[in-house]
């Protein structure tokens, strides 16, 4: 089974969308960064 | 950022700062003048927050931007180094980090595979040319699907930026092929559906 958890790297959230960042921290997937532009 | 409709880019980061709870969180500079970028990155700092001021790797002019990551970082600001494209750009920036001052490199590990190349060589190789700078991670960027997390894992990366969409899909993960096939054919059929499509003799 694949686990996100189970990984060491690091997951960031690359948006620039306030509604965005507050659904993710509702995950309870850590996002560490929030990035502003797209890339 | 214009596409997500901030306006007010200030008051747009504070809004974001307070969101974030002190977890780390980049923020562009704008200019192309290196002097104005370090000043923009030092206004930026000031708005308090967990914050790394991302600094392109050169303006658009293709000047290296390593002077103003040396000032910055000098003066205890975090940078995130962003549109890292090869190993040289990488080589040529790793000295110029204060060492106890953290630092992102972004490497648009998405947009190499854009241009028909395997970004996993140069992410692997640049994993080992920072290895032994401890205040500096190396960050898969330009994400384009759910595969690259494992693959920025695998090239030894400490962090991946990945897009709302993409991370949608992650719900995806270890599904049964057979049922998603039968899904997606499940789709196809819906789709000829509602759009009325027929094949007469």
């Amino acid at each position: 089974m694949t686990n996100l958890n189970d990984l060491k790297i690091k997951i960031f959230l690359d948006t620039a969308n306030l509604e965005s960042i507050q659904q993710c921290k509702k995950n309870t997937l850590m996002l560490e960064v929030l990035q502003q532009t797209q890339a | 950022m214009y596409k997500s409709g901030v306006k007010d880019y200030k008051q747009f980061s504070k809004d974001a700062l307070k969101l974030s709870n002190n977890l780390p969180i980049s923020f562009e500079v704008f200019s192309d003048d290196l002097k104005e970028m370090e000043t923009e990155g030092r206004i930026i700092n000031s708005w308090g927050g967990n914050s790394y001021i991302k600094i392109p790797i050169t303006n658009t002019k293709g000047e290296s931007t390593k002077e103003v990551i040396q000032k910055l970082t000098n003066d205890s600001i975090k940078v995130n180094v962003t549109a890292i494209f090869t190993l040289e750009q990488v080589e040529n920036i790793i000295n110029y980090f204060d060492e106890s001052t953290p630092a992102i490199l972004s490497v648009f590990a998405g947009r190499i595979a854009d241009s028909g190349m395997d970004p996993m060589e140069i992410m692997k190789k640049s994993s080992e040319m920072i290895s032994d700078k401890k205040n500096l991670e190396l960050l898969w960027a330009s994400t384009r699907e759910v595969l690259n997390i494992f693959q920025a894992e695998e090239s030894k990366s400490d962090i991946i930026t990945v897009p709302p969409d993409i991370l949608d899909k992650t719900n995806l993960l270890n599904k049964n092929l057979n049922d998603f096939s039968l899904e997606t054919v499940q789709n196809f059929f819906d789709d000829a559906k509602n759009a009325n499509f027929k094949i007469k003799k």
